[in-house]
């Protein structure tokens, strides 16, 4: 077997995991809150166009990045005021926040751009080459030749994780997502802590979709986010609600997001006679199948306990 | 402008019997109402950002919608499908159960009963329409029993699932009509033409297919399996508490697989309603965005078949004078999906603001 056709695909499958795995990382952290974010899909789409409209017009990536992250939290925060300040459902608040935002993005981007003119693009990042490493061969290329947007996406996921599992402020989060009653009894504030949850979470989300627009895609249009949001929620299953584990889970879903779009250009794109839709569904059949499969090993029980019941002090639930 | 909207939202409510229960019904209704004014007022300030008035725009939609017979039946047209989708949707929602796949399942029902509509052997539509339904409402109530399946066997979390698989069904969709189901002869990438004995006749001085009066039976029926039905109460009981359901002898599995096959194939009916009375072909774009909508309008008709009667004229309105909108003062048709959406934020916000409010006089 010819190594060379593999390192690019594995350095593909790399960048296409950054912006999944930071959506679901940060969903990872707001579960284990006890609060469902079902609104990731809206926050990164969110996040993709602000990223877009920041990289656009102000002629810079980094600022690009800025406003994905507050474009993603913008949501974050009615879905806050949402679930934590007046107790909504939180299904139905996640959904309604990706609703809006389907309609708000292609709204904006739609009055901004014309229709029917070839859609702008911004620059991307140039890649870094980390130096030693890069050299190593095989690895080298795939894991060190990147953008820095790509290191710096995966320091923060590694520094989330390890926040998450290691620190005070990780047990608190923990602890209000597993008995929040005994928590809110121990002086730590429920509310508080799961605002962090889903500051963070969609911050990471809004980031997400600045890493797929400003690493990977270049321009903007229409749910370019394509699901992914949704893949993110399903990763944390599979992941356990372990951080790391859940970012596996990614690094999965981008090597078969790879390999599908592999095919699709072997195949010769739209004109082939190779049915292209059915590698495009790969990715979600997978997901799919993952979803079950982790489900099947061991129902829910690694889920946190008070996860997607609103808290409301003095109530038993 | 925004008396021109509230009331039929607020129409959710059946008429009460006693003052007493008219009371906070009224209340509701009025809540409704201030949800909706501010809705409108915030879609007016995204107009007024791209640089257009919100009045004329408002006006144009009011005018693009009912203005004329022709519009109205357009409004009427696109009511049905939101209409049969949502009353499904009110269906497993009650039940707690978050199916956000109707679009996928729509997408599938259309296939079937597209394909059995197209190639029907005998020439009759007294055969061939029955059958195409049936046959739509199989496929969707598959998709959907997918789902349902995944939750009651191993608690797969259904709103993953089902929207993951609307992503597969749109795939398999854009599969088959640029592949197998293509019209050798078409220019464009689309399925044979309905032959003309299965296409669904025209309401006489409507302008609208038969269809609709499909959508409303089913409204009746629903508004009466749901209220006055044990079957109803069932649905309630395995929303509210899967062990209190068990202890009276109800199977939450049974019933979230049942759910998910009544709603997943009443979407599916109407994909084929849409192909056998709107497009008479299998097409790229046979839904924009149908199984979305319909559950805003299901969650704007406070989950009931009447109220989704409402909504669902109200946000078909919108679209449709939303296009006029876009022709006159060139606003993007998604201003109609940003407006839908802001109006059931403001009425989820409402109703918790009002339930709290409650709370605190008690």
């Amino acid at each position: 077997m010819n190594i060379d056709f593999l390192i690019p695909l594995l350095s593909m499958a790399f960048v296409l995991s950054i912006p999944v795995g930071l959506a679901a990382v940060g969903e990872c952290i707001c579960q284990r809150t006890g609060l469902l974010n079902l609104g990731v899909e809206g926050m990164m789409l969110m996040g993709a166009l602000t990223a877009f409209l920041g990289a656009f017009y102000f002629d810079s990536s980094w600022i690009g990045v800025l406003t994905g992250v507050a474009g993603g939290v913008s949501l974050g925060i009615l879905m806050g005021v949402l679930c934590i300040s007046i107790k909504a459902e939180q299904v139905v608040s996640g959904i309604v926040v990706v609703l809006l935002s389907l309609g708000l993005t292609s709204y904006l981007y739609g009055s901004l751009f014309h229709v029917g003119t070839t859609p702008p693009r911004i620059e991307g990042l140039a890649l870094l080459h980390i130096p030693l490493l890069s050299n190593i061969p095989v690895i080298g290329p795939i894991l060190f030749q990147q953008t820095s947007l790509v290191y710096a996406s995966l320091a923060l996921i590694v520094l989330l994780s390890w926040m998450l599992e290691r620190t005070s402020l990780g047990l608190a989060l923990q602890a209000v997502g597993e008995k929040p009653e005994a928590g809110d009894a121990a002086g730590l504030s429920v509310d508080g802590l799961r605002w962090f949850g889903i500051l963070i979470s969609s911050a990471m989300a809004g980031l997400g979709g600045a890493v797929l627009i400003i690493a990977q895609l270049h321009l903007f249009a229409d749910h370019i986010t394509a699901g992914r949001g949704w893949i993110a929620i399903a990763l944390v299953i599979f992941g356990r609600w372990k951080p790391l584990w859940v970012f596996a889970g990614a690094l999965l879903f981008g090597v078969v997001d790879a390999i599908q779009l592999k095919i699709q250009v072997v195949a010769g794109g739209i004109d082939s006679a190779i049915p292209f839709e059915l590698f495009q569904a790969l990715p979600y059949v997978i997901t799919m199948a993952v979803l079950v499969l982790s489900a099947m090993r061991a129902r829910r029980n690694a889920q946190p306990s008070a996860l997607g019941i609103p808290f409301i002090k003095g109530q038993k639930h | 402008m925004s008396t021109n909207l509230a009331p039929p939202v607020a129409a959710a409510a059946p008429p009460p019997a006693t003052i007493t229960r008219l009371l906070p019904r009224l209340k509701a209704i009025a809540i409704s109402g201030i949800a909706c004014a501010a809705a409108l007022m915030l879609g007016g300030l995204l107009f007024k950002v791209s640089g257009v008035d919100p009045l004329a725009a408002y006006a144009t939609m009011l005018e693009g919608a009912f203005g004329s017979w022709f519009a109205f039946a357009q409004v009427l047209t696109r009511t049905v499908p939101l209409l049969i989708i949502a009353v499904g949707l009110i269906a497993v929602f009650r039940a707690n159960i978050w199916n956000i796949g109707a679009e996928g399942q729509f997408l599938i029902g259309a296939l079937a009963g597209g394909f059995v509509a197209i190639e029907f052997p005998v020439e009759s539509g007294w055969l061939s329409i029955p059958c195409a339904m049936l046959a739509g409402f199989a496929a969707g109530g598959c998709w959907g029993a997918i789902v349902g399946w995944l939750r009651a066997k191993w608690e797969v979390h259904e709103v993953i699932t089902s929207l993951l698989l609307n992503f597969i069904a749109a795939l398999v969709f854009s599969y088959l009509i640029r592949g197998p189901l293509r019209d050798p002869m078409g220019f464009l990438p689309q399925s044979k033409d309905v032959p003309a004995f299965s296409q669904l006749p025209f309401i006489p001085g409507l302008g609208t297919n038969i269809g609709l009066l499909v959508a409303l039976a089913l409204v009746a029926l629903f508004a009466y399996l749901l209220s006055a039905t044990p079957y109803g109460m069932k649905i309630r009981m395995i929303g509210s508490s899967a062990s209190v359901a068990r202890a009276v002898g109800v199977d939450p599995s049974r019933m979230t697989i049942e759910l998910m096959v009544i709603s997943g194939g009443l979407a599916g009916l109407a994909g084929v309603i849409q192909v056998l009375g709107v497009q008479y072909a299998l097409l790229e774009g046979l839904s924009p965005g149908f199984g979305f909508t319909a559950i805003m309008v299901a969650l704007l008709g406070r989950l009931h078949p009447v109220g989704a009667l409402a909504a669902a004229v109200v946000l078909s309105a919108i679209t449709v004078g939303g296009n006029a909108m876009q022709i006159t003062h060139g606003i993007p048709a998604s201003a109609v999906a940003t407006l839908s959406a802001l109006l059931v934020l403001f009425l989820l916000v409402s109703d918790h603001l009002a339930k709290r409010a409650r709370g605190v006089e008690q």
